[in-house]
């Protein structure tokens, strides 16, 4: 079954968490770029939603 | 029953605020009310530092059985390397709400199984799982205080510093980590967790002691570099 996670925040542990649930197939995880872009680029994570394949 | 499979992880990065004695999470309070508004099935995470009772409370103001907390329990500047090979996995919701408390366990599987280790899982109430995270983050402070303030001895009394860590060091008791000393930092956690034994009764060697200990050490460290 299909689960959408949201991550909401600034904080680099946040962008961590979305590395690791990218990993999952059935996990389609979306990050607010505007929130985000910062964390991400510190965890090497695209900001744009992100669907694990 | 409710079925949903949706989350929504808040992790706003939360200061300590000196002038209210307490993390400042108006971020999170604003954006709470917004997520309930947008995904009004979801289950929300909270992984940002916050005070004591601050996921309860929440759940409280807003009327909702969806707020769980996630604390991070990670080094700061180590968050991918704390987060991937997890050491444990801990989510907090309260053990009144069952359909909560499984939306926890199964967010800490995601968690679990992206990991590249098999860290365990530790549900808990909500506030034990808060408490968790400060109280983790406080012991670091205070580790890391204990080999400043041996540095600062030896340094005074012209020894040598490096032959006293190692020795120390050596007992797999006490261990290597967190044992070079560094300029203090300022232990956030330490602060809040302060604040929050000031309802605390004293009893004999009273812990508040140690807590804000923790908390002072890191200040007056950087005072003094």
């Amino acid at each position: 079954m299909n689960r959408k996670i949201t991550i909401l925040g600034n904080s680099t542990a946040g962008a961590a968490a979305a590395a690791v649930l990218s990993k999952h197939n059935t996990v389609t995880v979306t990050m607010d770029p505007a929130d985000c872009a910062d964390a991400a680029s510190m965890c090497w994570l695209p900001t744009k939603p992100n669907s694990a394949s | 029953m409710r079925r949903c499979r949706e989350y929504v992880l808040v992790a706003y990065k939360t200061k300590f605020s000196k002038l209210k004695k307490n993390y400042d999470t108006a971020a999170i309070e604003k954006a709470l009310p917004e997520v309930r508004k947008a995904a009004p099935t979801a289950y929300i995470a909270i992984q940002s530092a916050v005070p004591l009772g601050f996921t309860y409370n929440m759940g409280v103001h807003l009327l909702c059985d969806c707020i769980f907390v996630c604390p991070a329990l990670v080094r700061p500047s180590f968050e991918m390397q704390d987060m991937e090979p997890p050491s444990r996995i801990v989510v907090g919701a309260s053990k009144y709400k069952p359909e909560l408390v499984a939306a926890a366990t199964q967010f800490a599987q995601l968690l679990a199984e992206g990991a590249e280790n098999d860290p365990p899982i530790l549900c808990m109430s909500d506030t034990e799982a808060e408490a968790s995270a400060l109280f983790a983050d406080t012991f670091r402070a205070l580790k890391a205080g204990f080999f400043n303030e041996l540095d600062t001895y030896a340094e005074t009394k012209g020894l040598h510093r490096e032959d006293i860590i190692r020795a120390v060091t050596l007992d797999p008791e006490i261990g290597q980590s967190l044992s070079i000393p560094n300029f203090g930092v300022i232990a956030v956690s330490a602060n809040q967790l302060e604040t929050s034994y000031d309802d605390v009764p004293q009893r004999g060697a009273a812990p508040q002691h140690l807590i804000s200990a923790a908390a002072k050490t890191g200040r007056s460290r950087r005072s003094g570099a």
